[in-house]
C-alpha cells in the first residue's frame, strides 16, 4: 500500500465515527424525557419559534425521515441554532475555537515535551528511587481534578501573591494589537496552561518511561551496545527514537482527555473558549449548543487520531505502506 | 493395507488478505497450504511427516484432527468418510483422534491442577462419574511415567518442567483411549536430556496400546527415531514417502537428499560436502507449472520446470514425485 | 540501592493507596453512625474557618465541611464501583465474543469499539446528563456507557492471545464446546488486566462525576465532592477551605485507585518486574593496577563468575569458567537451556542484562585485560573492553530475536556501525565496506535498502554476520546463530561461518544447544551444565570418547540420521534449576554412576589428556 492509498483508507474511517456521533445525538434527543421541540427550542420559547424548530427538524415526519434530515443537516455543517443567542451553533463554536486551540495546543506541546524528557530521564535507571518517586508523582499529577487545581492556582497566584490574573484572556484596558496584545494574552495564559499541563504531563512521563524501558530491553539495543556505541548515543539515538512511536500513537486518544480538561479549566478561568461556551450552554440548558459541541469535539479527536496514525505510519516502516 | 486413516487428495486453501481495494477488484489469491496429499496409516503404526516451516505439515495435522475444514479431498477413518463431520459425530471422532501440540509451556490451563486437566476430556464426553474419571486420569498419568501419579495430581503447571508438562499433555490425550494420535513437534521445545524420555513414552504407548501416530516434525533425526515410515513434505505436497531407513539411506528425491545431508551431526570418519542451495521456499499461491522444488533444485532440468513430476513407485512401499527418481 | 528496598518503595505506594481506599470504604459504610453533624444541617454559623468545633470549617450555609466530606466519600465510591462494574461487564462480554468468534462479528464489534474509543466520553456524559437530568443513576450509566470500550478492547486482545494457547486448542480438539472453552479456559485467564483497568476506571469515574458536579450537573440530592468545590468556587476568597478539602479528598482517592491499578499491573505482569531489576556492579580497576595477561591467546577466561539479581535474590549463571582460545581456533559451547552458555558469551564482551554482574574472574581479549576479579579494567577512565568491541571482538546474535533495529534500513545500521569505529571514513567508504562484507556472505546488494522485517530469517542472520565482520575482528562470539532457522538454511549459515573462519583466520566461539551444530563447525567443544564447564575436549574426542557422565548421557539421548539406528536413552530427573545449591556435584542427582562422595564433595577437574578434561569424581573410560 502506498501512502496516498493509506491516507484515503484512513480518511474513510472518519465516516463511521461521524455517523455514530450524529446518530447518538439524534437518538438521545428522541429518548430524552420531554417534547423534542421544547428540548431544542428551550422552555421559554414562543410558539412561533417552536413551530419554526418543528419545521426545521421535520418533527411531524416519520422517525427515519427525521434522522435522514438531521444527518444531511449536520453533514452540511448545520449544527442547529442556539436558542439563547439565536445564532447558528456552527458559528458560535467556530468563534470560540481559536481560544481553546491556543490553550490546548500550548498545554499539549509543553506537556509532551516536558513529559517525554522526564520520562526518558527516569527510564535511564528503571527501578531506582528517583524512578519510583517520579513515577508515583506522575500518577498523582493526573489524578488531580483540573478544575480544583485551577482554583488553587487562582487562590495562590492571583489572590495571595497577586502575580497573575485570575480570569479572562486579555486585560480590559490592555493593548488591542501588536506585541503588547500577544504578551497580554500570554500573561493571562500562564495559570490555565499551568493547570492543564500539570494534569496531562503525568501521562507522558509514564508513557515515555515505559516505552523507553521496554525498548532498552530489546535485543537490538544489546546489539548496539556490543558494537560499542556509547550509552548516551544509544539512549538518544536508538531508544528515544523507537520509544517516541508509542507516545505518538496515544497523542490522538489523549486529546479527548485534554479537551475535557480544557472545558473545566476554561470554566475556572473564564477563558473565552469552547469550554466556557459549553458551561454557559449547560446553565441555560441550551441543548443545541451542547449537541453541537459534542459533535465538534468527537470529530476533532477523530481527526487528531487520524493525523497521529499517519505520522506513525511514516515513522515506522513496519506499518507497511 | 488395512488402513486406520486414509487421506486422498487432501487440500487446504487459505484466502490471502489483499486489503479492501483488492477485494473490490475481485482479486482473491489463495495460499495453497496443503495441496492434494495422500497418506495411509495402519493401526499401531507411527508415520513421521517431515518438512520445513511453511511446508504445510502443521496444517495437515489440523485437517486430520478436523480442527480445520479441508477445502477438498477425502478423509477416511476406520473406513468411514469423516471430512464433513459435525455435531455429535464430530465429537465422537475427536474421542478417537487426539492431538498433542508443540509448546508444552502452554499445554495446560495455568489455573487448573494436573488432575483437572487430565480429567477434562472425560468431562467433555460425559464419561463416568467423578471417582472413575479420577481413576482413569491417574492411570493415564502412570502410563506416561509420571509416577507415582499422586505426586503430580494436585500440582499446577507452573510447578512442572517442560518434559513433565508434555507428559501430562500426552496423558490428557490418552485418557479418552484414542486410536490415532497426531503429535505436532511434541519435543522440539524440550531440552535434549528430557526429549528422549518423552519420545520413549510415545514409542512404548504405540507398542503397548496399539496406538497409531502421525508424528509431525522438522527434524529428520527425531523422525528416524520415532517412525517406521516417513513422508517428506515440501510446499504443501508430499514429495517422497517410504520406510524410514530406506528413505534416509536411499532417498531419491533431491529435496529429501538435501534434508538428510543438512542434518548437522558428528559423522564418524566422514566429512560431507555442503551443496549450495538457491533461494528460499516461496509460498505457493497457484499450482506450479512444473515440479514445485525445481526453482531450488540443484539437479533440475527443463523438463522439471515445465511438467509436473510423475509419481515414481520404487518399491511397493517407497515412492517419489520426481522426474529424476527413476534414474538414481 | 538493593532490589529488596526497591520493591519495598514500590510496595509503599501500593500499601498507602490500599490504606486510603480502605479508609474511604470504612467511612462510606459507617458514615450514618459516625459522630458527625448532619451534612445538610445549617445550625452552625456560615464561613467558620477550621477549628475545634468544626475541624474543617463550615460552608456558606453553615454546614459542616467534614461531615459533607464523609458523605461525599459514599457517593464517590458508589459511582466508582457501579460505573466501573457495568463498564467492565459490558467490556468482558463484548470483548470475549469479538475476540473468540472472529470473522464478521469481530469486524463489527471491533469497529464499534474503535469508534467509541474515539468519542470523548466526558462530552457524551455531559450531553446525556443535560438531556436526561442530573440523577445519579443516569450519571453512572452514562459513565459506564462511555468507558466500556476500554475494557472491551483489553478483553478482546486477551482472548485473541489466549485463543491460540495450546490448552485452549486442546480443549477444543478434545471435543469441548465453544461456550465451555470460553467460560472455563479463556475468560478466567484473561481477567487480570481487566481487573487492573477497572481500578483505573474507578478513578476516572470519580473524576468524571466530580467534573459534572463542578459544572452544575451533579445530583442535587446528594453530597458530592465536586459539588462542594462548585459551591466553594464562589467563596474562594472568603472561605478557601470549602474547596481545598474536597479537592484533596478527590486527589487522594483517585490517585489511590490509579496507584492500586499500577501495583496490580506490576504484580500480574512479571515482564514489568524483569525490566526494572538491576544489579550493582563491582567498582572498576585501572589498568596500571592489574597484571597483564599472557598475551599468546586471543581469549583467556579464568574463574569467571556471573550472577543475576532477581527479586527473589541472586542466582549464579556462570560459575567458575576457565578456558583459552588460540588465534584461529574455534570452540563450541554446548548445553541445555539455563546452563549459562549465553551468559558466558555476554560476560566476555560485557554486554550483560542490567540485572547481571560479574562477581569474579579474569578476562583478557587479544592480550588486553578486560576483567580482573570481576572488576572492569579501565584505561584513562574508559573501559578497556570499549576499545576492543567490534574491532577485536564482535558478536553474532540470534536474528530471530529482533537483534536488528526495526525502524532503520540494514544499510543505515551497518554504515553507522562502521563509522563508529572509523570516524574518519566517508559515507562512500563505509558503504563500500558494507557492500564488500555483504558479498562475502552472499547477501544480494539490492537487500541493502531493506528493513529487517522485509528479510527472511536466513537473510537477517546473514546480515548479523555481515555486521559482525565489518571491522575484521579477530574473535567472533556467535550466540545460537542458527536457532529458529530451517535445517537447510541452518546448514548454509554454518557453512558460511566455517568458510569465513578459515579464510579470515577468525577465532570463533559458537554457543549452541545443538551438539550437531558445533560438531561440524568447531575444533573443540566445551559442555556446560549448571554454570560450569563439565567437560572440554577436541570435537571428535567429545563425540567418540566422552568421559563425563552428562556428556555421555546427552549423546545417548541424541537422535541421529547417520550410523546405526539405536534406542535413545532419556536422562532421569529434571534439569538443574539455578536456585538449587548442593555441596557436591551438580549432576549427581541425575547421574547413573553417582556414589556417596558425588553428593557431598565438589568434583575435581580431572585431566584425561593434555587437551581433554572433565569435572567429575569418576571420569570413567567410556568408549564410543
Amino acid at each position: 500500500m502506498n501512502l496516498r492509498r493509506y491516507i484515503i483508507s484512513r480518511l474513510l474511517q472518519l465516516v463511521p465515527v461521524t455517523l455514530v456521533v450524529i446518530i447518538i445525538n439524534f437518538l438521545l434527543v428522541h429518548l430524552a424525557p420531554g417534547d423534542i421541540s421544547t428540548i431544542l427550542a428551550g422552555d421559554t420559547a414562543d410558539p412561533a419559534y417552536l413551530a419554526a424548530i418543528r419545521e426545521r427538524y421535520r418533527l411531524d415526519r416519520p422517525f427515519l425521515e427525521q434522522l435522514w434530515r438531521y444527518l444531511v443537516q449536520v453533514g452540511s455543517g448545520d449544527l442547529g441554532v442556539s436558542f439563547r443567542s439565536r445564532e447558528p451553533v456552527y458559528s458560535e463554536i467556530m468563534s470560540r475555537v481559536p481560544a481553546t486551540l491556543l490553550l490546548v495546543g500550548t498545554s499539549l506541546a509543553l506537556s509532551v515535551i516536558v513529559g517525554t524528557v522526564i520520562g526518558t530521564w527516569i527510564a535511564r535507571r528503571p527501578g531506582s528511587t528517583t524512578d519510583s518517586l517520579v513515577s508515583a508523582l506522575a500518577v498523582g499529577l493526573f489524578s488531580i481534578p483540573v478544575f480544583w487545581l485551577g482554583l488553587m492556582l487562582v487562590l495562590f497566584f492571583a489572590v495571595q501573591i497577586q502575580l497573575f490574573p485570575a480570569m479572562g484572556m486579555t486585560s480590559v484596558d490592555g493593548p488591542r494589537e501588536g506585541l503588547g496584545r500577544i504578551l497580554d494574552i500570554a500573561y493571562h495564559m500562564v495559570l490555565p496552561v499551568l493547570a492543564l499541563m500539570t494534569v496531562s504531563v503525568g501521562q507522558y512521563v509514564r508513557l515515555a518511561r515505559s516505552a523507553v524501558t521496554e525498548v532498552m530491553a530489546e535485543s537490538y539495543i544489546t546489539t548496539v551496545r556490543a558494537i560499542g556505541f556509547p550509552d548516551r548515543t544509544i539512549m538518544m539515538h536508538y531508544a528515544l527514537r523507537n520509544a517516541l512511536l508509542p507516545v505518538v500513537t496515544v497523542l490522538g486518544l489523549q486529546l479527548g482527555l485534554l479537551l475535557t480538561g480544557a472545558v473545566l479549566t476554561e470554566t475556572v478561568f473564564s477563558w473565552p473558549g469552547l469550554g466556557r461556551l459549553i458551561y454557559d450552554a449547560i446553565l441555560a440548558r441550551d441543548t443545541p449548543v451542547i449537541m453541537g459541541a459534542f459533535i465538534a469535539m468527537s470529530i476533532t479527536v477523530a481527526i487528531a487520531s487520524l493525523v497521529t496514525d499517519l505520522v506513525y505510519a511514516v515513522l515506522d516502516p513496519r506499518v507497511g505502506l | 493395507m488395512n488402513s486406520l486413516l486414509e487421506v486422498r487428495g487432501l487440500t487446504k486453501l487459505y484466502p490471502l488478505r489483499g486489503g479492501p481495494l483488492a477485494l473490490l477488484r475481485g482479486e482473491r489469491r489463495m495460499l495453497r497450504a496443503v495441496d492434494g496429499i495422500d497418506l495411509d496409516l495402519a493401526p499401531g503404526e507411527i508415520l513421521a511427516l517431515v518438512g520445513e516451516s511453511g511446508s504445510g505439515k502443521t496444517t495437515t495435522g489440523k485437517l486430520i484432527t478436523l480442527q480445520e475444514q479441508p477445502s477438498s479431498g477425502a478423509l477416511r477413518f476406520e473406513g468411514a468418510d469423516v471430512a464433513n463431520l459435525h455435531g455429535a459425530a464430530l465429537k465422537a471422532y475427536r474421542r478417537r483422534v487426539q492431538m498433542i501440540f508443540q509448546n508444552p509451556y502452554e499445554a495446560l490451563d495455568p489455573r487448573h491442577t494436573v488432575i483437572q486437566s487430565v480429567m477434562e476430556p472425560l468431562e467433555i464426553h460425559g464419561i463416568g462419574d467423578a471417582a472413575s474419571r479420577r481413576a482413569l486420569a491417574e492411570t493415564a498419568l502412570d502410563q506416561v511415567e509420571l509416577r507415582p501419579a499422586s505426586r503430580y495430581t494436585g500440582r499446577y503447571p507452573a510447578d512442572l518442567s517442560g518434559g513433565q508438562l508434555q507428559r501430562v499433555a500426552i496423558a490428557r490425550a490418552l485418557v479418552l483411549d484414542p486410536r490415532l494420535l497426531v503429535a505436532d513437534e511434541p519435543v522440539s521445545m524440550l531440552d535434549v536430556s528430557v526429549r528422549a524420555g518423552v519420545m520413549n513414552v510415545m514409542l512404548r504407548l504405540s507398542r503397548e496400546l496399539g496406538l497409531a501416530s502421525l508424528y509431525i516434525t522438522h527434524d529428520l533425526a527425531v523422525a528416524r527415531a520415532m517412525s517406521s515410515r516417513i513422508a517428506v513434505m515440501y510446499l504443501g505436497a508430499i514429495v517422497e514417502q517410504g520406510p524410514t531407513e530406506t528413505l534416509i539411506a536411499a532417498a531419491t528425491h533431491p529435496y529429501t537428499r538435501l534434508l538428510v545431508g543438512a542434518v548437522p551431526e558428528h559423522r564418524i570418519g566422514h566429512k560431507r560436502i555442503r551443496i549450495r542451495l538457491a533461494g528460499e521456499a516461496q509460498a505457493l499461491t497457484s499450482s506450479p507449472v512444473g515440479c514445485r522444488f525445481a526453482p531450488r533444485c540443484p539437479a533440475a532440468t527443463e523438463l522439471c520446470r515445465s511438467v509436473p513430476p510423475p509419481r515414481v513407485q520404487l518399491t511397493p512401499e517407497h515412492w517419489s514425485d520426481c522426474h529424476l527418481a527413476g534414474d538414481v | 540501592m538493593g532490589p529488596a528496598l526497591l520493591a519495598l518503595t514500590r510496595r509503599w505506594a501500593f500499601m498507602i493507596s490500599a490504606v486510603i481506599v480502605m479508609i474511604t470504604v470504612i467511612i462510606a459504610l459507617t458514615v450514618p453512625w459516625l459522630p458527625l453533624p448532619d451534612p445538610n444541617g445549617m445550625e452552625a454559623s456560615p464561613y467558620e474557618p477550621p477549628g475545634a468545633a468544626h475541624w474543617l470549617g463550615t460552608d456558606n450555609y453553615g454546614r459542616d465541611v467534614l461531615a459533607r466530606l464523609a458523605w461525599g466519600a459514599q457517593l464517590a465510591l458508589v459511582v466508582a464501583i457501579v460505573s466501573s462494574a457495568i463498564a467492565s461487564l459490558i467490556g468482558i462480554v463484548l470483548g470475549s465474543i469479538s475476540g473468540y468468534f472472529g470473522g464478521l462479528i469481530d469486524t463489527l464489534l471491533s469497529r464499534t469499539i474503535d469508534v467509541f474509543l474515539l468519542i470523548p466520553s466526558f462530552f457524551l456524559v455531559l450531553l446525556i446528563v443535560a438531556l436526561f437530568g442530573s440523577r445519579l443513576e443516569f450519571t453512572m450509566l452514562a459513565i459506564a456507557l462511555t468507558t466500556w470500550p476500554r475494557s472491551a478492547r483489553i478483553m478482546r486482545a486477551q482472548v485473541l492471545s489466549l485463543k491460540s494457547r495450546v490448552y485452549v486448542q486442546a480443549a477444543r480438539a478434545a471435543g469441548g464446546s465453544h461456550s465451555r472453552t470460553l467460560i472455563r479456559h479463556i475468560v478466567p485467564n484473561g481477567l487480570a488486566p481487566i481487573i487492573t483497568d477497572a481500578t483505573i476506571l474507578m478513578g476516572l469515574a470519580v473524576l468524571t462525576e466530580a467534573g459534572l458536579s463542578f459544572l452544575g450537573l451533579g445530583d442535587q440530592n446528594s453530597v458530592s465532592w465536586g459539588r462542594m468545590i462548585f459551591d466553594g468556587q464562589r467563596q474562594l476568597r472568603i472561605a478557601p477551605w470549602m474547596s481545598i478539602f474536597p479537592g484533596i479528598a478527590l486527589l487522594l482517592l483517585v490517585a489511590s485507585f490509579n496507584l492500586l491499578g499500577d501495583g496490580l499491573n506490576e504484580v500480574l505482569n512479571p515482564q514489568l518486574r524483569r525490566l526494572t531489576a538491576r544489579a550493582a556492579q563491582k567498582p572498576a580497576v585501572d589498568i596500571s593496577e592489574v597484571k597483564p595477561g599472557a598475551g599468546e591467546t586471543i581469549l583467556d577466561v579464568s574463574s569467571l563468575r556471573m550472577s543475576y539479581m532477581l527479586h527473589s535474590g541472586p542466582i549464579v549463571a556462570v560459575d567458575g569458567v576457565s578456558f583459552q582460545l588460540r588465534q584461529g581456533e574455534s570452540l563450541g559451547v554446548v548445553g541445555e537451556s539455563g546452563c549459562g552458555k549465553s551468559s558466558l558469551g555476554a560476560a566476555i564482551l560485557q554486554v550483560m542484562a542490567p540485572n547481571a554482574m560479574t562477581a569474579d574472574g579474569d578476562v583478557d581479549i587479544g592480550g588486553k585485560p578486560v576483567l580482573r576479579d570481576g572488576r572492569r579494567v579501565t584505561k584513562d577512565g574508559r573501559d578497556t573492553i570499549a576499545g576492543l568491541r567490534w574491532t577485536t571482538a564482535s558478536m553474532i546474535f540470534q536474528s530471530a530475536m529482533n537483534a536488528l533495529n526495526p525502524v532503520m534500513t540494514v544499510r543505515a545500521q551497518l554504515i553507522e556501525a562502521f563509522r563508529l569505529h572509523r570516524p574518519e571514513a566517508s559515507k562512500a567508504q563505509a558503504l563500500a565496506r558494507v557492500v564488500e562484507v555483504f558479498g562475502m556472505i552472499g547477501i544480494p546488494v539490492e537487500r541493502l535498502g531493506s528493513y529487517p522485517h522485509e528479510l527472511s530469517g536466513g537473510m537477517r542472520q546473514r546480515v548479523m554476520i555481515a555486521l559482525s565482520l565489518l571491522h575484521e575482528p579477530k574473535l567472533v562470539i556467535a550466540d545460537e546463530p542458527t536457532t529458529a532457522l530451517d535445517v537447510l538454511i541452518q546448514d548454509q549459515i554454518l557453512g558460511e561461518l566455517d568458510a569465513l573462519k578459515r579464510q579470515m583466520g577468525l577465532s570463533l566461539i559458537l554457543i549452541s544447544h545443538d551438539m550437531g551444530a558445533v560438531a561440524e563447525t568447531c575444533e573443540r567443544v566445551a559442555v556446560m551444565y549448571a554454570g560450569e564447564i563439565v567437560e572440554m575436549a577436541p570435537t571428535a574426542t567429545i563425540f567418540e570418547n566422552a568421559r563425563h557422565p552428562y556428556t555421555r548421557a546427552l549423546l545417548d539421548a541424541l537422535p541421529t540420521v547417520s550410523g546405526p539406528r539405536r534406542t535413545l536413552a532419556g536422562l532421569p530427573g529434571e534439569p538443574f534449576s539455578t536456585g538449587e545449591t548442593s555441596p557436591g556435584c551438580r549432576f549427581a542427582p541425575r547421574c547413573g554412576q553417582a556414589q556417596t562422595i558425588c553428593g557431598t564433595e565438589r568434583p575435581p577437574r580431572v585431566a584425561i589428556s593434555t587437551d581433554h578434561d572433565a569435572l567429575c569424581h569418576f571420569p570413567s573410560g567410556g568408549t564410543a
